[in-house]
């Protein structure tokens, strides 16, 4: 291993000094690993060869290119594509907190309502949220960002996990708005009755806007908030509209249906309440993994208390089996953190694997093509193929076994060592970099 | 022939009007208290797909339909409670002294307990009102209660659109005291109202300028500057609506000045058929309603919760009815819209009003107060098999509501009624949490949401109606 590693080191100083002097860098190369593909199946034996970023070829039988720079798997790697997280907070500013009092004023800006659809995301990350770090060593290497906050944050722009946050990490910006139905809790509107009406208000001011505009008129105003809201108006981009309880994702479907606008349902935990109605509608869902505590299952103090309990056992189980219910409907399903910890994952999987009714193979899916094409990335990512960035993970055995650990991660082209610490008496070890 | 055509009618017409579901039933040997058309003993009333198809003797079953021996029990039609907050996730959005934009069609809780307790006292239709925080608050929803079934499936689609205003010492309090926002003052709520339907009518005439300026300048081939677009207000919009008498009015009051005061106010703007809410000093100008064609909507005896409310008497709806006014008798309270029948029968105690006219105040009058009497508040052939069957005189101190129906669909049977009737147990919730003790008026006010919006001295004396 100690080899390995410090071939790599050299390669990577290689491929950066080759790449200074205007020559052609160096291919890169797995060989001997487990290649697991999103679409479930394994290729055993396989090389996988990457340069520039992107992937040169992926398989059983690929050849080296000679200036190859290559480490061995030894038949013992595994190989995945790297993950995809379809929205996440990391490194976002906390959003104004709430006075005790709602504001007295009838005087309402955009920012205090929460209504800042034209927000730029890259402009606010705080670059060395610990977080990223602990995204890559869990296997993510491309990441959905959208600042927090209630009614319309701001954009959603994609970024490449490589650790800290640079100007280059940003990979595609401005790919949709968020959207909640989160009262600003400061100035109007404070319950979710005027986020509804806030809804219509704005698409109604965003198309006299556009046509005021469009009419050539040299006087048509600007207003940045509205603007942004075009292309969801004219349905080019849509809402990644975060909603998880029931009558949220019903009021979503209706504010759809009333003003016109395409969705992409993030996080969703009882979107399995919904699921037809989503796969009639087209709707994806970038699924939080987020999943609730397992239900005390003692007898009740009294026979109602007892039947409740019952209840809640079958309500935890319908939350686990949230993502089977979505696929059996044939709802095209992604992963979004929204908040889920990169620590917490590993965890969450074991239970949707044990008792979610998923397979490995689904979850990897989820975690990787599925996001891509909710994103629209899939003609570029989300699976180990030619001409895809070269995004993967690698780890020591399947991802979703209990003794796995992550070994690289590779985003777009560059490679990442994840070390591990010394495992504690009776521990499982942490990842580092 | 007739009678056919009229069955074959209300089939139809049940199955296209909207996706409420629709039940059979035919209920054999009662006392039928009609409303409309005296009450009648050992009847049968024949409901087909939702509509009551048939009144009369010794009516044959239907295929399909269930039977209910209803031999010494007494059915009527539906309760329906003119003014209610059960059912909704949000009451007041109470930034603002104009809300008309936000709709409680958009916050229905389908899953309120409250819906089927009101199905126990023989509720089949609840008036979903925003709270009274705001001198024009939101939009009303008229819910059917079809407990079990999806928000959308509550809502009366086809149900005129309704509207909360608010006159007196909430949107006083909530707005002006100590916030130096308009309404301070009784005053100032009517120039609230003023201001808003000027602007509204200023609104109207701009959008209707603005549609002629593009018609000419697209029919111009778009030569010359073009018109600058006035965008739709969704708040102005309502007004409109309201002016043009597309939407009722469900006015919160209770002192006779600001009753008076709002009368005034509709008549220079033109508006007709409006209720008001509370009312405790409607008696003092019965007449002036009953000649401006206003209604009212009371509770029979509660009062005496804050400054404006202790001028009351239990007399006041046998002094409005006296006098002709339209005049029902609500909630305004999770807890006592399970026995609106009691609080209709002490009209009858307190002013000697007729019994048929107690129930009235309960069931067709509300039904008319919210634009719905073509099809609810009776029992007639043609309309909504909204029922209910009780125990005794719905009128007795003893009678129990046995079984509801909402569309010819049984909601409430006492003689099939679970020990829980929760919808929904979340996952991750505590059962402590969801015990819930009624206690009396102080559930599903007027007044939730907003205790944020006032001052430590307010609170002080903070009530919720």
């Amino acid at each position: 291993m100690k080899h390995i590693i410090g071939s790599a080191v050299v390669w990577v100083l290689a491929g950066a000094a080759a790449h200074l002097h205007g020559q052609a860098v160096p291919a890169q190369a797995f060989t001997r690993v487990t290649l697991h593909r999103a679409d479930g199946t394994t290729v055993p034996q396989a090389t996988i060869v990457w340069r520039n970023g992107l992937f040169e070829a992926a398989g059983p039988n690929t050849a080296v290119p000679f200036d190859a720079r290559v480490i061995d798997g030894g038949d013992s790697l595994h190989v995945y594509p790297g993950l995809l997280d379809g929205m996440a907070e990391w490194g976002t500013p906390e959003p104004p907190r709430p006075p005790e009092r709602p504001e007295r004023t009838v005087e309402v800006t955009n920012e205090r309502a929460g209504i800042l659809p034209e927000r730029d995301v890259a402009a606010l990350i705080r670059k060395e949220a610990p977080e990223f770090g602990a995204a890559r060593s869990v296997g993510f290497t491309l990441m959905a960002i959208a600042p927090r906050g209630p009614l319309l944050p701001g954009r959603v722009s994609v970024f490449h996990v490589r650790g800290e946050m640079t100007p280059s990490s940003l990979y595609r910006p401005n790919i949709g708005i968020k959207a909640t139905l989160t009262p600003s809790r400061i100035v109007y509107p404070t319950t979710i009755m005027g986020v509804m009406a806030t809804y219509r208000q704005l698409f109604y001011d965003a198309r006299a806007l556009q046509a005021h505009q469009a009419s050539g008129s040299a006087n048509a105003p600007r207003d940045a908030s509205l603007e942004a809201l075009f292309p969801i108006a004219d349905r080019t981009s849509a809402f990644h509209f975060v909603a998880d309880d029931r009558e949220s994702i019903r009021r979503m479907f209706s504010l759809s249906d009333e003003l016109g606008f395409n969705t992409i349902l993030v996080s969703g935990k009882e979107a399995h309440t919904q699921a037809a109605e989503l796969a009639r509608r087209k709707v994806p869902v970038l699924v939080s993994f987020a999943l609730p505590a397992k239900p005390d299952t003692s007898a009740g103090r009294t026979d109602e208390e007892s039947a409740w309990k019952s209840r809640q056992v079958q309500a935890w189980t319908a939350s686990v089996r949230n993502i089977r219910s979505l696929l059996d409907a044939g709802v095209l399903v992604g992963y979004a953190s929204n908040g889920l910890k990169p620590s917490d994952l590993k965890k969450n999987v074991d239970v949707l694997l044990s008792q979610g009714g998923l397979t490995e193979a689904e979850i990897v899916r989820i975690m990787t093509l599925n996001t891509a094409t909710i994103l629209g990335l899939n003609a570029i990512t989300g699976d180990v193929r030619a001409g895809n960035l070269a995004d993967m993970v690698v780890t020591t055995a399947p991802m979703t076994r209990t003794s796995v650990r992550t070994v690289y991660t590779v985003t777009a082209g560059d490679l990442t060592e994840i070390k591990a610490t010394p495992a504690a008496p009776g521990g499982r070890g942490r990842m580092t970099e | 022939m007739k009678t056919l055509l009229i069955r074959i009618a209300a089939i139809l017409l049940a199955s296209t009007v909207s996706a409420q579901p629709k039940g059979s039933v035919h209920i054999r040997n009662a006392t039928v208290i009609t409303i409309s058309g005296g009450t009648l003993e050992n009847t049968d009333v024949l409901v087909e797909n939702g509509r009551i198809t048939r009144i009369g003797s010794n009516l044959s079953t239907p295929r399909g339909a269930d039977v209910v021996d209803a031999t010494g029990r007494y059915l009527m039609p539906g309760i329906i409670d003119a003014h209610s907050h059960i059912a909704l996730s949000g009451v007041n959005e109470p930034t603002h002294p104009v809300t008309a934009e936000v709709r409680m069609a958009d916050v229905i809780n389908a899953y309120d307990v409250s819906i089927y307790r009101a199905l126990g006292g023989g509720v089949t239709i609840s008036h979903a009102m925003h709270g009274s925080a705001n001198v024009i608050g939101g939009q009303g929803a008229t819910l059917k209660h079809h407990y079990g079934e999806e928000a959308e499936t509550l809502l009366m689609k086809d149900a005129p659109r309704t509207i909360k205003f608010a006159l007196g010492e909430n949107p006083t309090r909530v707005h002006g005291q100590g916030n130096n926002v308009q309404p301070r003052t009784r005053m100032g709520v009517e120039q609230v109202i003023r201001e808003h339907f000027d602007a509204a009518l200023d609104y109207k005439r701009r959008r209707a300028d603005y549609a002629t300026a593009l018609q000419t300048w697209e029919r111009n081939r778009r030569r010359g500057a073009a018109p600058v677009p006035v965008a739709r207000n969704a708040r102005l919009d309502v007004l409109v609506d309201i002016l043009d008498g597309k939407i009722l009015v469900h006015c919160h009051s209770y002192r006779s000045d600001e009753i008076s005061m709002l009368m005034r106010v509709f008549k220079d703007y033109g508006i007709r058929n409006y209720t008001f809410q509370h009312a405790n000093e409607a008696f003092k100008v019965a007449p002036e309603l009953a000649a401006h064609g206003a209604y009212t909507s009371i509770f029979s005896d509660w009062w005496a919760y804050k400054f404006e409310v202790y001028y009351s008497t239990s007399y006041n709806a046998a002094i409005l009815n006296h006098y002709g006014v339209v005049n029902s008798i609500n909630s305004d309270s999770g807890e006592l819209i399970r026995h609106l029948n009691h609080e209709a029968a002490k009209a009858v105690r307190y002013g000697g009003v007729s019994q048929l006219d107690a129930l009235k105040m309960i069931t067709i009058n509300p039904a008319i107060q919210l634009g719905i009497d073509k099809r609810v508040g009776t029992i007639e052939v043609g309309k909504d098999a909204d029922l209910s069957l009780w125990s005794a005189h719905p009128l007795s101190i003893y009678a129990i509501a046995d079984i509801t129906w909402v569309d010819g669909v049984k909601r409430f049977d006492r003689m099939n009624d679970p020990s829980d009737m929760r919808l929904r147990v979340s996952a991750d919730g505590k059962f402590s949490d969801t015990v819930a003790s009624v206690s009396g008026r102080h559930e599903d006010s007027c007044m939730q949401g907003v205790l944020d919006f006032f001052t430590f001295e307010q609170m002080e004396h903070a009530h919720d109606h």
